[in-house]
């Protein structure tokens, strides 16, 4: 099921005593002025290492929908777009939301229902598409606090579908939050600014 | 069958799992020449395909190409259990090397006198047989052995260590929560991690990419499988039977125990193998089902079982989450806040010390995990409204967020309890287990003071609060901490167990694991099953030396 990565951990094993050798090396010829320099190289080079195996081909996002019908699936991009537009960032259309969406709806036939009312909903008086933006922002904001629970369970699931897939795309996560953990660091620094830390902490750092 | 039964050897000791607790009695008894079996009920876990580094968006396109991460838990549908339908209970179990070790929360707190002398002072459940001072010398060689980081603290209710690794540093949010419950008078401390802030015994440091949850794929925190099991092996005295899923511990007929009974999870043949001695270490739950089953003349309701203590008296922790957004922090930079993966600090207990009385006993501390930027922003949810606006009011918040899971113990009743259903049997034909459980009044009358502590502390942060629920609490069974079921006690008309974890009624089985511990605390359990162990199966070596079993 899983790719097979045969040669992964060796290598990082190798890196690892690589690393340890190299280390032991500069501590034994005293030259305390390259163990940092290595120490802060070699965990770029595991980083680096991490990557390449970690390569994953981009998914068919441009491909088209295997649950939705075409028109249900620009009704689904518009409203993603709505709730995550496109600011100075991606929005939610431009991250792939929607085909990620219509990936998870056709593994979800708990969800299929709610969806097809939903979007008969907002299809009802005219194809939600052929709205003006405005009206399609109105509609939703009577949609999200509609008095009919069906309705705002809906919205809220659209909303979470939405929040769920873009935060976890690298335009939503990475471009749009800075996300740039989960890699790695020779060292961790935690918070640097005395001025969040307890008293007695921050005075002892002053002293010392 | 009988074949297998004449031809197979007579193990000094069988060892039923390789958990924290299998994997300690494993590795004790074979280094001090004792020959051991393990069997356990799953396989070695492969670390070279741990997910620790795929991106939330690498997994989502490995997914749709039917790529999946290794999976840990066991799945329900292969080995379900009961449970009746106004008292769920969330049982999440792993079989395969190391148990739960691979994805345990790796939190490593010491138990205190607080702890022991709790139903003593109180008078609820049975006391005790040990105290801080019988496992504290074992607490020591555990946090030698496998590596746990923590500061210089000493409280009475969470016993220091001479021998931490150094804590990593707390983040931004975390020290904002240290300094705004420092306000308050409550005291937030160094977290207590069995994760390598540098090397340790040949195993390597963290890196700190945070993703301990997927299973950490250069072992930098410590796992049954690589620090125990492994090293119990190099000493030729270990044999270890995968896919072993055990039924039965079969006796003689003066009821001593001579050997156990499993079925192989690929092929579902029954197999039976001889031991002097048994080790019970299949995790609390699984233990327990392990123990009714084992019925003979000698003990018709369960091995070891004339308290009729086994199964009952089941304690799991409550807790609840709680989330805000500092001020200091909102529109501020976006640091890297992986960290050692939990986090950094750690709240003890501290309702026993003003002196107060509560309409309640025995007390909670708080854990802090995901403070600072996450890998997801599943708070958004939780925020009002869509659009340019809402979008934004994500990332103000993303680097600002800090979370308060408080946890509290829950006290043992004898309804709360595990049976087997001789009615109701699973693939191997052996009876199921039933959980019933339920949180009790205690529990909800601690868990106000558990959310009057968690407000205070982010009000006095001057914290945005996300919405949430008064009261509510965790789903029954999501600490993952079970407890309690075959409990130790120097009363064997109320305790299965004596003070060294060897069965008052059968003296050649040792159970090893969370089942025995007399009360839950609010601590994680893992570092005191360990410690446990290890002086179990002291006791039990120098038993078997002296001819005893």
């Amino acid at each position: 099921m899983t790719e097979a990565l045969p040669d992964k951990q060796n290598i990082l094993n190798r890196v690892h005593s690589r690393r340890t050798a190299l280390i032991k090396l500069a501590t034994a010829a005293t030259s305390a002025a390259i163990a940092p320099l290595l120490a802060a190289d070699t965990p770029e080079a595991e980083h680096h290492l991490h990557e390449m195996f970690d390569q994953t081909p981009p998914s068919a996002v441009a491909a088209p929908p295997s649950y939705f019908s075409q028109a249900d699936y620009e009704t689904v991009s518009k409203l993603v777009d709505l709730i995550i537009p496109r600011t100075d960032t991606p929005g939610a259309a431009d991250a792939g939301v929607p085909h990620w969406i219509d990936r998870q709806i056709a593994a979800k036939p708990e969800l299929q229902e709610q969806f097809k009312q939903g979007l008969a909903y907002l299809n009802g008086q005219a194809p939600f598409t052929s709205l003006t933006e405005q009206q399609q922002i109105t509609l939703l904001q009577s949609l999200s606090t509609d008095t009919d629970p069906a309705k705002t369970a809906f919205f809220k699931t659209v909303k979470d579908l939405t929040v769920d897939t873009y935060y976890k795309t690298e335009a939503g996560l990475v471009q749009e939050l800075g996300f740039h953990g989960n890699t790695f660091r020779a060292s961790f620094p935690g918070c640097t600014h005395p001025e969040h830390w307890p008293s007695a902490e921050a005075s002892q750092e002053r002293a010392q | 069958m009988s074949t297998a039964v004449k031809t197979e050897p007579v193990h000094d000791v069988v060892i039923i799992g390789s958990g924290a607790a299998g994997g300690m009695a494993a590795w004790n008894l074979t280094r001090q020449g004792v020959s051991v079996l393990v069997l356990d009920a799953g396989e070695r876990f492969d670390r070279a395909k741990f997910w620790t580094h795929v991106k939330p968006w690498q997994a989502m396109a490995k997914h749709e190409r039917g790529q999946f991460a290794p999976e840990f838990y066991l799945d329900t549908n292969e080995q379900p259990y009961l449970t009746p339908s106004d008292k769920p209970f969330e049982l999440i179990r792993v079989w395969g090397r190391g148990g739960m070790t691979y994805v345990r929360g790796r939190v490593s707190l010491r138990y205190s006198d607080v702890d022991f002398a709790g139903p003593a002072r109180d008078g609820w459940g049975v006391p005790w047989p040990i105290r801080y001072k019988d496992i504290s010398p074992y607490y020591d060689k555990v946090d030698q052995f496998i590596g746990v980081c923590g500061g210089l603290d000493d409280q009475d209710s969470l016993p220091g260590s001479k021998y931490m690794l150094p804590p990593p540093a707390p983040r931004c949010g975390e020290r904002l929560l240290q300094k705004a419950a420092q306000k308050i008078g409550v005291s937030i401390v160094a977290g207590r991690r069995a994760v390598l802030t540098q090397p340790h015994n040949g195993h390597p440091a963290c890196h700190y990419c945070g993703a301990c949850g997927s299973g950490c794929d250069v072992g930098a925190f410590f796992n049954s499988s690589d620090y125990l099991i492994d090293p119990a092996l190099k000493t030729g005295k270990l044999t270890i039977r995968d896919n072993a899923v055990v039924a039965r511990i079969l006796v003689d007929d003066k009821g001593l125990a001579n050997g156990v009974q499993y079925f192989d999870r690929k092929t579902k043949d029954e197999r039976k193998v001889k031991a002097r001695v048994v080790v019970v270490g299949a995790s609390c739950v699984d233990s327990t089902r392990i123990l009714l089953n084992s019925q003979s003349s000698a003990h018709p309701n369960g091995i070891g079982n004339s308290s009729d203590a086994i199964g009952r008296y089941l304690c799991e922790q409550i807790r609840f989450h709680m989330y805000g957004f500092l001020p200091e922090l909102l529109n501020g930079p976006v640091q890297d806040d992986s960290g050692i993966g939990g986090e950094h600090i750690y709240l003890p207990r501290f309702n026993h010390r003003d002196g107060r009385k509560r309409d309640y006993i025995r007390g909670f501390g708080m854990q802090f995990w995901d403070c600072g930027a996450q890998a997801n922003a599943n708070y958004a949810k939780s925020l009002p409204g869509f659009g340019a606006e809402f979008k934004k009011a994500v990332k103000q918040r993303y680097p600002a967020m800090v979370a308060l899971h408080p946890y509290g113990e829950t006290i043992g009743r004898a309804e709360n309890r595990i049976t087997v259903d001789a009615n109701n049997v699973d693939a191997y034909g052996v009876p199921r287990l039933k959980i019933e459980y339920q949180i009790g009044d205690n529990e909800h009358r601690m868990a106000q003071e558990m959310y009057d502590t968690a407000e205070q502390i982010l009000h006095s942060a001057k914290a945005e609060i996300l919405p949430y629920e008064r009261g509510w609490l965790d789903k029954a069974g999501s600490a993952i901490h079970e407890h309690g079921t075959c409990r130790m006690g120097e009363d064997p008309k109320k305790s299965p167990l004596n003070a060294f974890n060897q069965m008052h009624d059968v003296k050649n089985v040792f159970v090893v694991d969370g089942s025995a511990f007399t009360t839950a605390s609010e601590k994680n359990p893992t570092l005191t099953i360990l410690a446990m162990a290890w002086r179990a199966t002291d006791y039990l070596a120098g038993e078997m030396k002296r001819g005893n079993v």
